[in-house]
């Protein structure tokens, strides 16, 4: 996925958000479409963030991340809107892993399962996204040449550090 | 995170000797550790970057510790109580943000720490410009967040410790700043970083042991907690408890964008030694933050279950939750364990701030002017005990006005720095004025709406925040005017540091 495409994403999730916020600034309240539209548009945006972070290069951002990316927003969306979709927790309930169904998928869904599969992507997708063997030299390198500067040159030395090297 | 904790309100007496002993010894081990770490402070580059040499265990466990203050241990617990699991929606994209921030911002500021003298987040945004007068506005605006957010956590300090010590409130206020200010003027960021391991290790062992206590306060663990609730408030497990939706949702949004905002986390990136270790870093904070919310989440369920079933009286305020709970349900000790953890979560907060604070203040402002002191290492240490002496100043002389400007610091953070900084890292169509005009809405629209609210003079609905409005403004503005200024964009685009957003 080339980067415009996660910066056109990260635009239309963020004017998403700004309606939702917008129709519950209305003298009769939230509509009912205004919760759906915050979640989708708020977990759309910070996956577009990602998204666009993770770009690497002209190769845009690896495929790699693509599924578990979309994975996690099913869950947060999923997890999050069970809550608006099923009815009310009530004495006698199933309860799930300790928790009403909707409560249950919220913490686990939307908050346990991502916090293990985004992690594991970053590293999985890390040398594509992250740092590639000798990048941080390869970059520094290339940074320096563009600039017009020594290529060997040291580390960016801050000010008194260079009479303790 | 931080900035709904403790607004004023006095926590119950828990002095007794063994917490005041845990405290003691927890202060002498911090004070140690800051004249370690002076002997090895010798330049800016120390004070402000630990040197660049930090390791990757320490990095992650230091970005949790000071992502988590008072609020995780004390005000967390205390509004999952009040609110219901609406609480959760806080905490809930916090395992997301760390590997989202690391996509985001790791590698382009450790890139660009390699090839300009950079050691601020305005310096970045300076760099990445070309414009002193956006790193000026940035470091202004850090400043005045900084100020805004160290004073509410200054007072929660000074709560904590008048409550654990019997002090009182002035007296708390000014051992806990001093002690913080003692190990952190003289070891600046090596020794805030060197204590915030020790801070993250205590609040994790804490909170792991009160979780125990927690699932096991009622039989049936956490199915027999929830059955006792649902008789007596079902509303309060519903997923947004007793919360609207909208409400609910929009701390998602706020914390979930905004932490791509705050400094006191993300200047840390400049400062890991093998770049290659960041491809774990998700992974760890995330499990050390994990591990650390446990309590917010234990505790607020399990007192909200012993109320339902009357073996509680019901809490005057949510912040006694977890003093009741500990002095109620858990050995002494552990209780002397926990409140440790909470000066240590606090101070953990307040010893970054001071740091960005200081450089804000004798680096970045001073660059917008073209000006750069000779001495930055004197300077900053005279700079983060002037920001310390005026936060503390601001905690015990503003009443409720504490309250209302660490919300101010949080959403300024966030509405200043994220467009400009996240997305202009990632983004070569972004322009100098569409930075300028962001970083301007940010600070313009905060203080002026945030002011509105306070003064009374507007008042939004649920669900509608003064962050969420700020930062969507911003954000806004920041596209819009790139646009609109896309020619200039690739003039204003240093040739490395092309390399370093395009990488």
């Amino acid at each position: 996925m080339p980067r415009p495409v996660s910066l056109i994403l990260l635009v239309a999730s963020l004017t998403l958000v700004g309606i939702a916020h917008l129709a519950a600034l209305a003298p009769a309240g939230a509509p009912a479409w205004a919760p759906w539209a915050l979640l989708t548009g708020s977990v759309a945006a910070l996956l577009a963030v990602a998204l666009l972070g993770a770009a690497s290069g002209k190769g845009g951002v690896p495929r790699r991340l693509l599924l578990p990316l979309a994975f996690v927003f099913l869950l947060l969306v999923g997890g999050v809107g069970a809550g608006l979709l099923l009815p009310d927790p009530a004495p006698g309930d199933p309860l799930p892993g300790g928790l009403p169904l909707p409560a249950a998928l919220l913490l686990y869904g939307a908050g346990l399962l991502p916090l293990l599969v985004v992690p594991l992507a970053y590293a999985w997708a890390f040398p594509a996204a992250g740092f590639a063997e000798g990048e941080l030299e390869r970059v520094r390198e290339a940074a320096h040449r563009a600039a017009g500067r020594d290529p060997e040159r040291p580390f960016g030395a801050l000010p008194g550090e260079a009479e303790h090297r | 995170m931080s900035t709904l904790l403790l607004a004023g309100s006095p926590l119950p007496e828990v002095a007794h000797p063994w917490i005041i002993g845990a405290i003691a010894l927890y202060f002498v081990a911090v004070l140690g550790i800051g004249a370690v770490a002076m002997r090895r402070t010798r330049t800016a580059g120390d004070f402000f970057l630990a040197g660049r040499n930090v390791g990757l265990l320490a990095l992650s466990l230091s970005a949790v510790a000071a992502t988590l203050s008072g609020f995780t241990f004390i005000g967390g617990p205390g509004l999952l109580y009040t609110v219901g699991l609406g609480a959760l929606f806080i905490i809930l994209p916090a395992g997301i943000t760390n590997a989202v921030g690391a996509w985001v911002l790791a590698k382009r500021l450790r890139l660009l720490a390699e090839v300009r003298e950079v050691m601020t987040l305005p310096d970045a945004i300076g760099a990445r410009y070309r414009s002193p007068a956006a790193q000026g506005l940035a470091g202004a605006s850090v400043l005045l967040a900084v100020i805004g957010y160290l004073a509410t956590q200054v007072l929660a300090l000074g709560i904590v410790l008048e409550s654990v010590l019997g002090t009182g409130l002035t007296a708390g206020i000014w051992i806990g700043a001093g002690v913080t200010l003692a190990y952190s003027v003289g070891g600046g960021i090596r020794a805030a970083i060197w204590t915030d391991v020790l801070q993250g290790a205590i609040m994790a062992a804490a909170s792991v042991l009160v979780f125990v206590f927690a699932m096991t306060a009622i039989e049936g663990g956490l199915a027999g907690i929830s059955t006792a609730i649902l008789a007596e408030d079902p509303g309060f497990l519903r997923s947004w408890g007793h919360l609207t939706p909208m409400a609910a949702i929009s701390f998602l949004f706020v914390f979930s964008m905004g932490v791509l905002g705050q400094p006191h986390v993300l200047h840390k990136f400049y400062m890991l030694r093998e770049p290659r270790e960041f491809r774990w870093y998700p992974l760890v904070s995330a499990l050390a933050l994990c591990l650390t919310v446990l309590l917010f989440f234990g505790v607020g369920m399990a007192v909200k279950g012993l109320v339902s079933t009357g073996a509680m009286a019901p809490l005057e305020h949510g912040d006694q939750a977890t003093p009741a709970f500990l002095l109620g349900h858990t050995p002494l000790l552990l209780a002397a364990l926990v409140f440790s953890g909470v000066v240590a979560a606090i101070m953990s907060t307040v010893n970054s701030f001071m740091n960005v604070g200081a450089a804000a203040l004798i680096h970045d402002i001073p660059a917008a002017f073209g000006r750069r002191f000779g001495d930055e290492l004197l300077w900053g240490r005279l700079g983060t005990v002037a920001i310390t002496l005026v936060a503390a100043l601001v905690a015990q002389l503003s009443g409720t006005l504490v309250a209302f400007l660490g919300i101010f610091g949080w959403g300024l953070f966030a509405s200043t720095l994220v467009p400009a900084l996240a997305v202009g890292m990632n983004w070569t169509g972004a322009t100098r004025a569409g930075a300028l005009a962001s970083i301007g809405t940010g600070l313009v629209a905060t203080i002026g709406l945030e002011v509105a609210a306070w003064a009374g003079l507007i008042s939004l609905p649920a669900g509608v925040t003064i962050s969420g409005l700020t930062l969507i403004a911003s954000f806004l503005v920041f596209f819009v005017v790139s646009w609109l200024t896309r020619v200039r964009a690739p003039a204003e685009l240093d040739p490395d540091i092309r390399v370093i957003v395009e990488a």
